[in-house]
């Protein structure tokens, strides 16, 4: 008997089943279909090249606060388990975009500037690097970052004034001198009292403790 | 070709050679590996272009070779990163007579010394002698007082600046015999001369 192509599974006269293979073929690879296209249109979006270095460089000042954060103490959550495996989210500096833990900021800069981190990230050094910088570009830029130091020297309240800076070293002096005399001082008391102690051991192990008489 | 890029990391791409080779071969080898395997580097260096080159140049607290624990220091860092971007010549003369930041004129300098040829370099760095400008030196572990024309005359005269071997130059002299430099003309000269004329007229 002929399978019919629109079953899946036959059953023929004698009890045996037989499976259409082509069908399931077929709803397989629907099924599969979609998932697929979404997977590489994901990946044709990140790897065009779309992250501009300024994006890049933008991302990365973020990712780097978690190593500006060296030397403090950070509460986590328990869950998080201490693993020897860099895969997924541990303790220790977390890229999350390759889903990468490392251990300490010499490894994870080392990962950041990694072609495979740059390649996840959608960033294209060699469409970057093309790009040429022009005097005038240059100019501008030096301009800003003057105006941006004046900024921040009128923020600070500390535009230069020499004579303030000699005043104020000279109490640096003054202070450190200060601090000098009572050490030498407190250390010259300790030897007295010293070589005082051992006169007196001495004195008393020859069998002349003081002046006083001996005698009772 | 292959075995340069076997061997060597942080070749500069889609540059002019200079003195026949690859701008980053003018830092010598071990210099070039500490330099990449430095912190600074890793960390501020990367995905720099020369614009954004000047927000670290700008920061620079001195200038030096590598410091007591033969860690590279910002400033040679930073010559690394100039040679592989290889900024175009207009902007280094800008950059060298600025007069707002110090140590960038000191970078464009040593980036000068390196890459120009050697009646260039007399051409461009001799005019600094006149400046007087006080910098920081870090010489291994000490931090020494300097000023820009004492460095100039250090890339000029020397054959190690910044712990690092510098192209060898021809002399002045040879130069001036095949008229490819003028004599010299000392800051100092017109100096000289006025205190002359002074002491003439009393």
């Amino acid at each position: 008997m002929e399978p019919n192509p629109d079953q899946k599974v036959t059953v023929n006269s004698y009890g045996r089943t037989s499976w259409n293979k082509e069908a399931y073929a077929q709803e397989a690879l629907s099924r599969r279909k979609p998932a697929i296209e979404a997977d590489s249109e994901a990946k044709a979006e990140v790897n065009a090249g779309t992250v501009t270095s300024h994006q890049l460089m933008q991302l990365r000042e973020q990712v780097l606060e978690q190593v500006n954060l060296i030397n403090t103490t950070t509460i986590i959550s328990n869950q998080i388990a201490a693993s020897n495996s860099k895969r997924g989210k541990g303790v220790g500096f977390y890229c999350d975009v390759c889903d990468l833990t490392f251990k300490d900021d010499y490894q994870f800069i080392t990962h950041l500037n990694h072609p495979a981190h740059l390649k996840n990230v959608g960033f294209d050094e060699d469409v970057e690097s093309q790009k040429e910088v022009s005097l005038q570009e240059v100019k501008d830029r030096l301009a800003m970052l003057k105006r941006n130091l004046a900024l921040k020297r009128e923020a600070d309240g500390k535009e230069f004034d020499l004579s303030d800076r000699i005043k104020k070293r000279r109490e640096f002096d003054l202070k450190e001198e200060e601090k000098r005399r009572v050490r030498r001082r407190a250390v010259k008391l300790r030897k007295r009292a010293e070589t005082a102690s051992a006169d007196s051991d001495i004195a008393q192990m020859m069998g002349f403790g003081g002046f006083l008489s001996t005698k009772t | 070709m292959s075995t340069e890029f076997r061997h060597d990391r942080g070749l500069a791409k889609r540059v002019s050679k200079i003195h026949g080779v690859n701008p980053v071969f003018l830092i010598e080898k071990i210099s070039r590996e500490r330099i990449l395997d430095s912190f600074y580097w890793k960390r501020d260096c990367f995905g720099l272009n020369t614009a954004t080159l000047l927000d670290r140049a700008v920061a620079l607290q001195h200038i030096g070779g590598y410091d007591e624990l033969q860690r590279p220091t910002p400033f040679i860092c930073l010559g690394l990163k100039m040679l592989q971007l290889q900024p175009a010549p207009e902007i280094i003369t800008y950059l060298l007579h600025q007069r707002d930041f110090k140590y960038l004129t000191c970078l464009a300098a040593f980036y000068i010394r390196l890459t120009l040829d050697s009646a260039g370099v007399y051409r461009t760095l001799e005019p600094l002698y006149a400046d007087y400008r006080k910098i920081r030196y870090k010489k291994g572990s000490t931090m020494v007082l300097s000023h820009i024309d004492e460095f100039i005359d250090e890339l000029l005269t020397s054959e190690r600046s910044c712990d690092m071997i510098l192209p060898r130059m021809v002399g002045r002299l040879y130069l001036e015999d095949q008229e490819l430099l003028e004599p010299r003309k000392s800051e100092i000269d017109s100096d000289l001369e006025s205190d002359e004329s002074e002491s003439g007229s009393d």
